[in-house]
């Protein structure tokens, strides 16, 4: 299939398709205009007004003042972001280290696709449904979500998920999620009409029914208002449903096409659909809230004017028009995640799964766990060689180990992440900052957050700093738990904890590196690398191993440590030593900015230079430990605990 | 007076219409080279899932040292050649390295997965199936952020080759079109291949 042929179509046909709307809401605002007219005329006092251009003017934004108040409500609750959505739906949140081997491959494939298709990473929500099913859901692509059904991930192999889940990226990129929710508020307004319609009738029922005694009065132009609205606002209701709905399956087409743009793989895409026309369940959801949002998923069961998408053969057809109408017998097929077969790229199955059941249990998990994965890669580019070192990760694993249960417990839920990180900021020396501090998180954080962050805060100062900076990584998927708005708090907090002592000491500089880019970069996605040379940026590196070398050497001479890391640049003795209060935080802060610029592999250089500055004198001080951190979390190449 | 407000008018409205096309300029060009970047990292993971690899199966394949060694090797060299590579993306030299050591890291472990498979235990183990998953699904990324990287250059490259941004696009700096990235040996975004 010519993929970007059928979506220019698409395009094109929901472009008409949305003027056409346009028109349809014109003329009901042209008709309310005459059926006003036509009503005043009953009216001795107001008979002149009947067919004037004031009249036209006074009923235009009536009309429009009406639709636009009714669909502004209902837009503003739709548009509550997708995780409203998924949740009402019953769907449960993925989380980004789980190590059940189906979850584990949804995810991955969402990454796959979010990186073919350019759009931030959303969040991914498993619905326990049998049928074969997914949805995005959201306003704008910052805060789409992505839904899918277990039946999607079972009975689907791994190509036909990605063709899935290509297509609802589709949406999240082309805006049809806001498209939609914008249709669907215009249409409650003009739906709205009618129910003024009605409530008008009622009225004048109602007075005429007093009045019946004595002179007739409006009763008459009231029925007639209130009779006319009530039909136009059926009939605009009933063409703008099926001028919607039809736009919808335009949609659903455009995604098709790109899903097969993303994938490159018509076999994906078809081959899911093939599926669940094979399949008993179908598509159907068995969720109480299914019904009310059918517009959003991958596939629906309906097929009248209204469907809002086109039936699975048409669908099929487009993609592979050879298909000649059979089905798979799905009911009989179930998928394993990870089988070793798909490494080479070939889609088998085998007979039996026992998928979410595996083993969650497993003595030290190496993989899955983010933090260790980490460690593993940190280690490895840092010496730059393949060699595992069994010494270190015992390491981390007896540094997790020194650490107090409770507090590392806290560090694994959203909630007591969040008041472990603002303990670690609480100022134990100043204690006017500490008022402060304690204020400041009374007024803005959760209930409750001041209560929990005082009972943490004793248990910290034993802590060293290695420790502290373990806990943080600790923390780390708990914080990418909470919604964009939480975060967004947590944030603002955090720096202004930092500047409640007004200065900045490094573990505060070193934290909100952290926060900032590294937690924070799931909510605020930002260019991670560009094309820049280390030659390029040669002055602001020296300010980063300047720092290095001057506080991380215990009062030695710094120059050698600096040479030593400048010589992993290959730019030894051309660059000399900054003096050492041009090396402070802010200057670092300025080098950052500009050292972001450079490419990934550059990056990495340069962190091996640093570690090259670190390891002059065969030991690992707290202050490099620190700045390391920091410098790395602003670059973007996290590193593991153990650094 | 007339006249020169209209003249003012159509220059405001034409002085728009030209930053729209710079804007949209600048925007595709920034978004093919952050594709680029993309690449890089896609590669770099998958160099930094490999040594995780060795480690889980280390245990088990005790007897394939040296099968073991060459996927560290192999990997190692990968991951130098990259470091060249991006230092010069421009370098045909380069990128030829890159692709050769990609395609010797490959099949390194394609052996490694195949001598896998008769170790029971090895394939029951969950970290293995773990990282197997991590790895097919790196090697797909490697695959779609260069698919994402060559279809924002055609963006890039249609926009500025169209009427009317063809007459201004060289003026502002983007006269040259983006190339498409092709690895000669095709080798780089090319999954191991397992023989069972």
């Amino acid at each position: 299939m010519d993929f970007f042929k059928q979506q220019d179509k698409a395009r094109g046909l929901s472009g008409y398709l949305i003027l056409l709307f346009g028109f349809a809401v014109l003329c009901i605002i042209i008709s309310i205009f005459c059926l006003t007219s036509f009503a005043v005329g009953f009216e001795r006092d107001l008979a002149a007004l009947a067919w004037t251009l004031e009249l036209a003017v006074i009923s235009t934004i009536g009309t429009v003042i009406a639709v636009f108040l009714a669909s502004a409500f209902r837009i503003s609750w739709l548009s509550s972001g997708g995780k409203v959505v998924a949740e009402s739906m019953g769907g449960q949140r993925l989380n980004q280290n789980t190590k059940d081997p189906l979850s584990r491959q949804v995810l991955n494939v969402v990454e796959e696709m979010a990186i073919a298709s350019g759009t931030p990473v959303p969040p991914v929500y498993l619905m326990d449904e049998q049928g074969i099913n997914a949805f995005a859901a959201g306003y704008s692509p910052r805060d789409a979500v992505i839904g899918v059904t277990r039946g999607c991930a079972t009975k689907l192999n791994r190509d036909q998920l990605q063709g899935v889940m290509a297509h609802e990226f589709s949406h999240i990129l082309n805006g049809d999620m806001r498209i939609n929710i914008r249709l669907t508020g215009i249409i409650f307004g003009i739906v709205f009409l009618a129910s003024i319609g009605r409530i008008l009738t009622n009225v004048a029922y109602i007075s005429g029914g007093r009045r019946r005694n004595g002179k007739d009065g409006g009763g008459g132009a009231l029925v007639i208002l209130g009779i006319g609205l009530l039909i136009i606002g059926g009939i605009g209701g009933f063409f703008g449903s099926m001028i919607r709905a039809s736009i919808s399956r335009q949609r659903e087409f455009l995604a098709d096409a790109s899903a097969v743009q993303f994938t490159r793989n018509p076999d994906g895409i078809a081959g899911a659909l093939k599926r669940i026309g094979g399949y008993s369940h179908g598509s159907k959801l068995q969720s109480a809230g299914a019904q009310e949002f059918s517009h959003m998923f991958f596939s629906s069961g309906i097929s009248n004017m209204f469907a809002t998408h086109p039936p699975l053969p048409i669908r099929i057809k487009r993609i592979d028009p050879n298909w000649k109408n059979a089905y798979p017998d799905t009911d009989k097929i179930s998928e394993t995640a990870s089988q070793s077969s798909q490494l080479a790229g070939v889609s088998g199955f085998t007979g039996t799964s026992d998928n979410g059941s595996t083993s969650q249990n497993q003595p030290q998990p190496q993989t899955g766990s983010s933090g260790q994965e980490r460690s593993h890669s940190a280690q490895t580019f840092l010496k730059n060689e393949g060699k595992i070192d069994d010494e270190k990760l015992a390491q981390v694993r007896s540094l997790i180990a020194s650490i107090p249960a409770n507090l590392v417990e806290q560090a694994k839920e959203p909630f007591g992440a969040r008041c472990l990180l603002f303990a670690l900021l609480i100022d134990n020396q100043n204690l006017e900052a500490r008022k402060r501090q304690a204020q400041m998180i009374e007024q803005q954080a959760e209930e409750g957050t001041l209560y929990q962050t005082e009972k943490i805060e004793p248990f910290l100062s034993n802590l060293s700093c290695e420790q502290k900076l373990v806990l943080v990584e600790e923390s780390r998927p708990a914080i990418s738990e909470l919604s964009i708005n939480q975060f967004s708090v947590f944030q603002k907090l955090i720096v202004q904890l930092i500047g409640a002592d007004e200065s900045i000491d490094l573990f505060e500089w070193c934290l909100h590196k952290v926060i900032e880019f590294d937690f924070g970069k799931q909510h605020y996605p930002r260019q991670l690398h560009g094309r820049a040379s280390i030659r390029s940026r040669i002055s602001d590196c020296a300010v980063i191993l300047g720092a290095l070398s001057h506080y991380g050497q215990e009062g030695a001479d710094p120059k050698p440590a600096f040479n030593q890391g400048m010589q992993a640049l290959d730019r030894s003795g051309q660059i000399k030593l900054p003096a050492s209060q041009d090396c402070g935080l802010s200057s670092m802060d300025k080098a950052i900015e500009r050292l972001n610029k450079m490419s990934a592999s550059e990056k990495r250089s340069l962190i091996d230079a640093c570690a090259r500055t670190i390891d002059h004198d065969g030991k690992t001080t707290d202050i490099e430990i620190q700045i390391l951190r920091g410098i790395a979390c602003a670059l973007s190449c996290p590193l593991g605990p153990n650094l | 007076m007339i006249t020169a407000l209209v003249i003012i008018g159509v220059l405001i409205v034409l002085a728009m219409f030209v930053v729209g096309i710079y804007n949209k300029l600048v925007t595709l060009k920034n978004r093919f080279e952050n594709a680029f970047s993309q690449i890089e990292v896609q590669l770099q993971r998958r160099y930094d899932l490999i040594p995780n690899l060795i480690e889980t199966v280390k245990g088990y394949m005790k007897h394939e040292k040296e099968t073991l060694e060459a996927v560290i090797q192999a990997r190692n060299q990968a991951a130098g050649s990259l470091q060249a590579a991006s230092k010069n993306p421009g370098d045909a030299s380069a990128i030829a390295g890159l692709a050769g050591a990609e395609g010797m890291l490959g099949g390194a472990l394609g052996r490694l997965f195949a001598l896998s498979e008769s170790y029971p235990d090895l394939k029951a183990n969950q970290n293995m199936a773990n990282l197997q998953e991590e790895l097919s699904s790196t090697e797909n990324k490697v695959a779609f952020s260069r698919q994402a990287f060559n279809d924002s250059v055609t963006a890039y490259n249609t926009y500025k080759q169209t009427f009317p941004p063809v007459f201004f696009a060289g003026m502002f700096g983007h006269g040259q079109d983006g190339t498409l990235l092709e690895f000669e040996s095709k080798k780089i975004a090319e999954a191991p291949k397992v023989q069972f």
